[in-house]
């Protein structure tokens, strides 16, 4: 197929589940098996350095899904191809390969250090709106009841693929009182409360996403942050950064955030939020946050 | 991966590539990325956004004034799909002109009333499918509208020309629907389009446009 040395193609990071453990892999695929070594130049580091040429444009993904935080490509020299892996922490790794067309060589990390952090977790999540209440519309006529939800429910599967325990205070078209929101989260006695919204401005070119705390909950103002900052990440969008909500004080010692990952009444905005790809980058982005947040409460060894 | 069943083709090799733009000349990236990858035989395989971005077809929608009839029209189409903002069924309009917009139009309501679907793409032409609103495309082009290909024949006959490789431009979704918008050879079309159906393309995190198709040995 190439005159001699393999050719890589392909490289990403997927999740994976094997006798109730979950795994990230970092795939790099190949037009044939090529010989490898592995590095470790720092802790949270890991370099896979092949004797094989580049198909694939060398590049950085970053990947953020709370233990790989991206995995960068490159050709220091012609015939030479470096597979950089950053992690969020030191955890128990393997390699392996799978032999089919194309040929995959994997690095293989375990999870078992989220579900220790997410353990014991419980969070509440409150898809905004519901029944009689539309929310906000889009340009396009896309509905703030109907975008939660389907943000919520993507929400409610990563976190507990993370170990956590979650709520959700509506799983169908219903109305709710705010008050019966913030109930679930007192009677679960939930360490963080979300609710998801979308922004709307009387200007279609405002965009961007926002994140509200728990003013009364000092922890929450960082929690904000770090979710504003990873969602922006993930989700590309603008930040419009992050403000105290008085509506969110009645949680009292809990933190609450309400989360804006985006502009409804921005026609692209709008779009984004019609795409599963977009509700699945920004509830990692909140995952992600969460994991920081938790793990800085508990003051775990981390992010080495 | 490899391909299940008795098919003619033993596996299917997508290819990360950079981010294209109308600066890049898709034939010379078709080369570039398949070297020594896809022979005589192998099919290369091209998504029909990437074709169509490098040939300056991604406009972004602020450019585009949208008129009355454009913003009546596309209070219409479904809101998951194309031309559901105004300045996509403008573009649409201005590609075919506003006669065939009017008569796809006509044929889509007596289409509803038959409960048959695509009709207005039957008659105001099938490359207005192949529009891609905003946010219906890989980043950094969530934000423009991406019109289908110009010449797509052309393009695929100039891709073999150049690799010696059989050449197709698809349009693939998640909901696999593949439509074959340019084939060298066309008595391949049914075995690519099984072979694409589970859109190996990809979203932005994959950023593989062009997939090789390898042609099983058994079968050259």
């Amino acid at each position: 197929m190439s005159n001699g040395l393999a050719r890589i193609t392909n490289w990403y990071c997927r999740l994976t589940e094997e006798g109730g453990q979950t795994f990230s892999e970092v795939v790099i695929e190949s037009t044939s098996p090529f010989p490898y070594r592995i590095e470790r130049p720092g802790p949270g580091t890991l370099v896979l350095v092949a004797e094989a040429l580049a198909n694939a444009h060398p590049d950085t993904i970053i990947v953020d899904d709370g233990l790989v935080d991206e995995v960068s490509l490159t050709i220091p020299r012609t015939g030479e191809v470096e597979a950089q892996v950053k992690l969020e922490a030191d955890v128990v790794w393997e390699h392996r390969t799978q032999n089919s067309l194309p040929f995959k060589t994997i690095l293989r990390f375990e999870r078992s250090i989220l579900t220790k952090i997410f353990s014991h977790k419980t969070i509440v999540i409150d898809p905004g709106h519901g029944g009689a209440d539309f929310g906000y519309r889009g340009p396009v006529s896309l509905r703030e009841k109907q975008v939660t939800l389907k943000m919520a429910t993507v929400l409610n599967e990563i976190l507990r693929s993370f170990g956590a325990e979650t709520f959700l205070t509506r799983q169908q078209d219903v109305s709710l009182s705010w008050q019966e929101r913030l109930n679930l989260a007192r009677q679960k006695k939930a360490e963080v409360f979300i609710s998801l919204h979308t922004h709307w401005a009387p200007d279609a070119k405002i965009n961007g996403a926002a994140v509200f705390y728990n003013p009364i909950m000092p922890q929450s103002e960082g929690l904000a942050r770090e979710i504003l900052a990873r969602i922006t990440r993930k989700g590309k969008v603008t930040g419009r950064g992050i403000a105290p909500s008085w509506s969110l004080t009645e949680l009292g010692r809990i933190a609450g955030l309400i989360i804006e990952p985006a502009t409804i009444s921005n026609w692209v905005e709008e779009g984004l939020f019609r795409s599963p790809d977009f509700h699945r980058k920004i509830a990692y982005g909140i995952a992600v946050g969460l994991e920081k947040y938790f793990a800085q409460q508990e003051g775990a060894s981390y992010a080495s | 991966m490899p391909l299940e069943n008795d098919r003619i083709f033993e596996g299917r090799i997508p290819i990360r590539t950079h981010v294209f733009s109308d600066r890049d000349d898709i034939v010379e990236m078709a080369k570039k990325y398949t070297e020594g990858i896809a022979g005589p035989g192998d099919v290369i395989c091209l998504a029909e956004s990437v074709v169509a971005i490098t040939q300056g077809r991604a406009i972004l929608p602020a450019t585009v004034k949208p008129g009355f009839l454009a913003r009546f029209l596309s209070l219409f189409p479904g809101k998951d799909g194309s031309l559901a903002t105004p300045p996509a069924m403008q573009l649409a309009i201005n590609e075919v002109g506003m006669p065939r917009i009017l008569l796809g139009c006509a044929a889509a309501a007596v289409g509803k009333l038959l409960r048959k679907r695509g009709w207005f793409y039957l008659v105001a032409g099938r490359q207005l499918a192949y529009i891609d609103d905003v946010a219906g495309t890989m980043y950094p082009y969530e934000k423009h509208i991406i019109l289908g290909p110009k010449e797509p024949q052309k393009v695929v006959n100039l891709i073999k020309q150049a690799t010696g490789a059989e050449a197709v431009i698809a349009d693939v979704n998640d909901l696999h629907r593949v439509d074959i918008i340019g084939i060298t050879n066309p008595d391949l079309e049914v075995h690519v389009v099984e072979a694409l159906r589970d859109n190996p393309f990809g979203n932005d995190d994959q950023q593989t446009p062009i997939v090789v198709l390898k042609r099983s040995k058994t079968q050259d």
